[in-house]
Order: C-alpha cells, then structure tokens, then sequence
C-alpha cells in the first residue's frame, strides 16, 4: 500500500506550513480523505506515527475526515508558536 | 449589589485581606507557547502535483502524447504494449517507461522493437510518481518521440492516486479477472476515459459476461470508451492501434 508515501508526502507539506509560521510543534493534523482518494484512512492512521518521527509533527494526533470524492488535502492543523509571534494566514485561537 | 460578587444578596461580606509575605520572582526569559489552529486546503500531494504539471508542459513542448497505463498485475499491459510496438514500428515514434517492483523483465520484453525503453525499479514502492518519470523524460521521449506510454506498476489502487503529469489514464482489464473489478476498484475506473478488455479470445473458456462488464464500467465512468482484444490472436488490434495513430495527428 501506498499510505507511507501519502504520510510523507502529508508531513512534508505540514512542515512547510508550520515553518512559515515560525512553529515549533505540530500537535494535530485534520486530513480530508475522498473515498475515491485511493488512500486508506486506516492504513493512513497506521503508518503515520512512525513517518511523524523526527519531524515537527512528532506525536502529533491525526485527526481522518472522510469525504465522497478524490480530495486529499490537510484541512488544518495545529502548531505551537510562541506567544506574541504573529501567526499569518487565517489564523483562529483555539 | 455587591461590589465583588455582583449578587444582590445584601449583608454578606467577602473577606479579602490576606499576607503575602513573599514575590513571585520571575527574572528568567521563558517562552510562552501558544497553540493556534491554522485553517488550510493544502493537497497532501501538492509536491507530487508539482512534478505532475512540470512533466504535462515538457510533453507538452515535445509534442508528445503520455498515456498512463493501470492494471492489475498480471493483465497483459506488457503483451498488450509488444503487439502494439510492433504495429506502429517505422509509423508512429513511440517510447515506454516501465515500472516494476523488480527486474527488468519488462523493459527487455520491450527492447528492440524501435522504441526507447527504460524500466524504472520501485523496489519497495507500489506505484510510480511524477518524479521519478520526470527525471527519465528528456532521456526517453525527446528525439522525435511522439507517443509515450508509461507501464505503471501491476496495481489497481495505488498507482491511481499518483499524477504522472500523462495526458489520460488507460485502464486494462482482463476476462479472467471477472466482470466486477470496475466497481470493486472505482478509484481507478472512474479517473481512466479509455478501458482496454484484454483476453478476450479466453471468453468461451470463462464465465465471463462483456454485457455485465460494461455495465459495470458504464456505471463507475459513463461513455466509458472501451476497447476489446486480444494481443495474443491479434483480435481487435486494428481498432486500438487505429486510435493511438489518430490521437497523435496533429
């Protein structure tokens, strides 16, 4: 199966974000996963731990949201920032 | 009201007083981290896309034609590329670019019949990316090559969901793997505008119906455009072959 090069691929794309941001840490991922994505989210929650690894998003929680077509894309995430650092983009206190 | 709890409950007091004999000695720099959420719609596969567009304009720019090949192992994707080497041999400039797990099987199968050929080796990996076609392109397909068929791995999931920057997918499909495989793997069937019904001379031996068939594939892709044959009788051969010369004129 193909979900450790999708993990990867996922990180990769999270690290880019969270260095824009200044981030230290990426907690937690929300993935929308299509159906017809081709991605397994079981598969996908499975090898993600191991591909986080060494990465900002160590440890971090994968949160899967299913949808009906072929989207794969991160629909969030969380990082920590020091405080008073402005956080760019559409940013939203949790 | 009172003034500290805000109730309107009258004679009660809050008693406030206390010592504090001691600070709070706070002389060190510490960073404070705060948790943010980002909202985003970043496509997981955005690095992948990238190599994808960048392969579609150098073919693009070559005025070559990619087609992405996708089967089950086993489907004839190879067989099916020989007879087809063969017949546009000295007609059409064509090139492949296979991929396996391992061995370059495929690629000598292919080798000598007037195209280049180069096979890519995943090993561990179950489908091919952009990339790794990116890096082969100006090796393979420049020089005149006007047709580029691209043998992806033996895999009706996973090669699916990667972009190779190829101008459509073609989906193969034999008799013996039953009727059903379109809505059992609809990722694939329903990216895929063109479905190749290979073994069709193995039909009176199978319990095989194409009614049934196409059915399945007219449901998971409507006007799905289907072509049946055989590479081994040659049945069918001409309508397949008479396509792709079609596709590349100009």
């Amino acid at each position: 199966m193909h979900e450790m090069a999708i993990a990867l691929a996922l990180i990769e794309q999270a690290e880019k974000v969270a260095r824009e941001q200044n981030a230290r840490a990426i907690p937690g991922i929300t993935v929308v996963v299509g159906r017809l994505s081709g991605t397994d989210p079981d598969a996908l929650r499975a090898v993600f731990e191991l591909a986080a690894e060494e990465t900002l998003a160590k440890g971090a929680t994968l949160t899967v949201d299913m949808a009906a077509g072929r989207e794969l894309y991160i629909k969030s995430m969380e990082v920590d920032v020091e405080a008073g650092e402005d956080v760019r983009g559409e940013a939203l206190n949790v | 009201m009172c003034k500290d709890c805000g109730c309107n409950v009258k004679g009660h007091s809050h008693d406030h007083a206390h010592d504090h004999g001691h600070h709070h000695e706070h002389d060190h720099e510490h960073p404070h981290v705060e948790r943010k959420t980002i909202e985003l719609e970043v496509k997981v596969l955005a690095e992948n896309d990238a190599h994808a567009e960048a392969n579609r304009s150098w073919l693009s720019q070559h005025g070559v034609m990619a087609i992405n090949l996708i089967s089950s192992p086993g489907t004839g994707k190879t067989y099916l590329l020989e007879r087809t080497l063969e017949r546009l041999r000295g007609r059409v400039q064509c090139a492949v670019i296979t991929g396996d797990q391992c061995t370059d099987n495929d690629a000598r199968r292919l080798m000598g019949k007037g195209a280049m050929v180069k096979q890519i080796e995943t090993i561990n990996s179950c489908h091919l990316d952009a990339a790794r076609v990116g890096a082969l392109l100006p090796e393979v397909a420049g020089n005149g090559v006007k047709l580029l068929f691209i043998e992806n791995i033996g895999n009706l999931v996973c090669p699916a969901a990667f972009d190779l920057g190829e101008h459509f997918k073609v989906a193969l499909l034999s008799t013996t793997e039953g009727e059903d495989k379109p809505v059992k793997y609809p990722t694939l069937f329903s990216m895929a505008p063109v479905v190749v019904l290979t073994k069709m001379d193995l039909v009176p031996y199978l319990d095989w119906s194409l009614p049934k068939c196409r059915q399945y594939l007219n449901t998971i892709r409507p006007g799905v455009f289907v072509f049946e044959l055989s590479a081994k009788t040659g049945a069918g051969l001409d309508a397949w072959i008479e396509y792709l010369e079609k596709l590349i004129k100009p």
